[in-house]
């Protein structure tokens, strides 16, 4: 397949999961006004939005830090809580039109940040002691529901990332309560999070799937790495690496692409610092891992341009 | 119908959501499993840690415990002042492990009243475990013993399936798998190797004088 062909592919898979018709898009193609305009607009809009939602952010942490000190119980939770949920509500009520849609993305940030605060400082105001991994597990809970039932209703990209965001933050407190090994928790969390990942890869959250490849296989390689590293079963790492690799041209994903061969370059270091350090044949070994270093930067272009990049600006 | 068809078309999404799901259960099982299998301490352990607040290591004593004829004395030592004033103490506190609630609960215990007129060292009764009989067999009549490590003998599973944090906690333990962690009652603070002193076995009560 040639390049036109991937993007080729790409463009109909995007028409196909926005639901395009073919003559929105002749129309854009030509050059329409009103295509034009909205995409300006939309541009504009959409920075407003993220400045003045930064600087509502910051006046209101500002302003909460001032009065802390003299605030009550409830004073502290009502100044974090509260905004934070009418910030969830107001976001909620701008996804309904579509005037004040471009404000939604910001709003849904901002309450993902506000209400967790929030409900740390209610538990802290009012809890009578005990582990406080059992308060995060709480609020990773509560907001994960949440975010997961406004996903369902809006269907909007950022509360699919909030909804990883607090339910991965669930498991990890849980699995600390259970005192799983670390290890454990990093190869399942990767691979949870690399199928997560792989499904919103074909879908219209398709935005997400870097993000969640490059968390999900370096929390997978790193947690492989400690289990096997000075153990006779560490080879079984370059098959990881290079697992990943291959995964990176199925999934089509750079993300991937990147974590393995840098997982294969530090193994690669790491062998031949641990084995070849004190001897003569330490500096030709050198060598060789630069031309190897080479080879294989080499082949992960090549693999990128051959098998991920569909067309200039690709996603994950 | 339409669940099934969900699972059939979003397998993977399926794969990722119920691993952690997964994993969690059964290591919920599991950590109730040394309970299950094995009957759990019936004798009830006093241990000493070390109390490393700045208060209790300011103190001019330090404590050892003793057990004489079943009962729990305190030698307390006078500590040296140190060049610039200071006293390291190595205060300690004292715990009883209650087999009856399986809970850890702290035994009253601090400054003898006439602190002062301890000139080298003085042996005194614990009053808080006036009431104890106790037995230093470092093995209780049950087979249990105070050890430190993992749940079960390290190993790479067990070090993999299970955290390092707890590699040096203590435990009541015995060969046939049966194993309970000490740690306080609300399960936050644990004992380690570095501060816990056997000290001795419940095996009967009785006021004395």
């Amino acid at each position: 397949m040639s390049d036109r062909d991937d993007a080729l592919i790409e463009v109909v898979d995007l028409v196909r999961r926005h639901d395009l018709s073919l003559d929105e898009i002749a129309a854009a193609l030509a050059g329409d006004a009103s295509f034009a305009a909205r995409r300006s607009s939309n541009m504009v809009a959409r920075i407003f939005g993220y400045i003045g939602g930064t600087f509502v952010f910051a006046g209101l942490a500002i302003y909460v830090g001032m009065r802390w000190d003299d605030l009550g119980s409830i004073g502290r939770v009502l100044l974090t809580l509260g905004p934070g949920f009418s910030t969830f509500v107001l976001a909620l009520v701008c996804t309904t039109d579509e005037g004040f849609e471009r404000a939604a993305t910001p709003l849904f940030l901002l309450a993902a940040v506000l209400q967790p605060a929030g409900i740390l400082v209610m538990l802290q105001e009012y809890s009578t002691g005990g582990n406080p991994m059992y308060g995060v597990l709480l609020m990773n809970l509560v907001m994960a529901i949440q975010q997961a039932c406004a996903f369902w209703a809006r269907r909007r990209t950022v509360l699919a990332l909030t909804t990883v965001v607090f339910a991965s933050g669930f498991f990890v407190a849980g699995f600390d309560l259970l005192e799983v090994g670390n290890d454990l928790v990093g190869m399942v969390m990767g691979v949870s999070l690399g199928c997560i990942g792989w499904t919103l890869d074909r879908s219209r959250h398709k935005s997400l799937a870097g993000l969640l490849y490059l968390v999900g296989a370096t929390s997978f390689l790193a947690a492989a790495y400690d289990t096997m590293r000075r153990t006779p079963i560490e080879p079984v790492f370059v098959g990881l690496a290079c697992g990943v690799i291959f995964l990176s041209t199925v999934a089509r994903s750079r993300s991937l692409l990147v974590v393995g061969t840098v997982a294969l370059i530090g193994y690669i270091g790491d062998f031949i610092n641990e084995h070849f350090s004190d001897s003569l044949a330490a500096p030709v070994l050198l060598m060789m891992f630069g031309f190897l270093l080479i080879g294989v930067g080499a082949a992960a272009v090549r693999v990128h341009n051959r098998y991920i990049k569909a067309q200039p600006g690709a996603s994950a | 119908m339409a669940f099934k068809a969900f699972v059939r078309q979003n397998v993977v999404l399926v794969v990722g959501l119920t691993l952690p799901i997964l994993v969690m259960v059964a290591f919920m099982l599991a950590s109730g499993l040394p309970q299950r299998i094995a009957d759990p301490p019936r004798y009830s352990l006093v241990f000493s840690s070390s109390d490393y607040s700045p208060a209790a290591q300011a103190f001019p004593v330090a404590p050892k415990f003793i057990v004489r004829d079943g009962a729990l004395h305190a030698q307390f030592t006078r500590m040296p002042r140190q060049p610039g004033g200071y006293v390291n103490s190595g205060w300690k506190k004292l715990f009883l492990y209650d087999a009856a609630s399986t809970k850890v609960r702290e035994l009253p215990f601090g400054l003898p009243a006439d602190v002062e007129s301890i000139e080298v060292m003085r042996e005194d009764p614990v009053d808080s475990a006036r009431d104890l009989v106790l037995d230093t067999t470092l093995q209780s009549p049950d087979g249990y013993e105070l050890t430190f490590g993992t749940r079960m003998n390290g190993g790479f599973f067990n070090e993999f399936l299970w955290r390092s944090r707890d590699t040096y906690g203590a435990r009541l333990s015995r060969k046939d798998g049966g194993s309970v962690r000490l740690a306080t009652a609300d399960g936050q603070g644990t004992f380690s190797l570095s501060s816990v002193e056997f000290v001795g076995w419940v095996t009967g009560s009785g006021a004395r004088r």
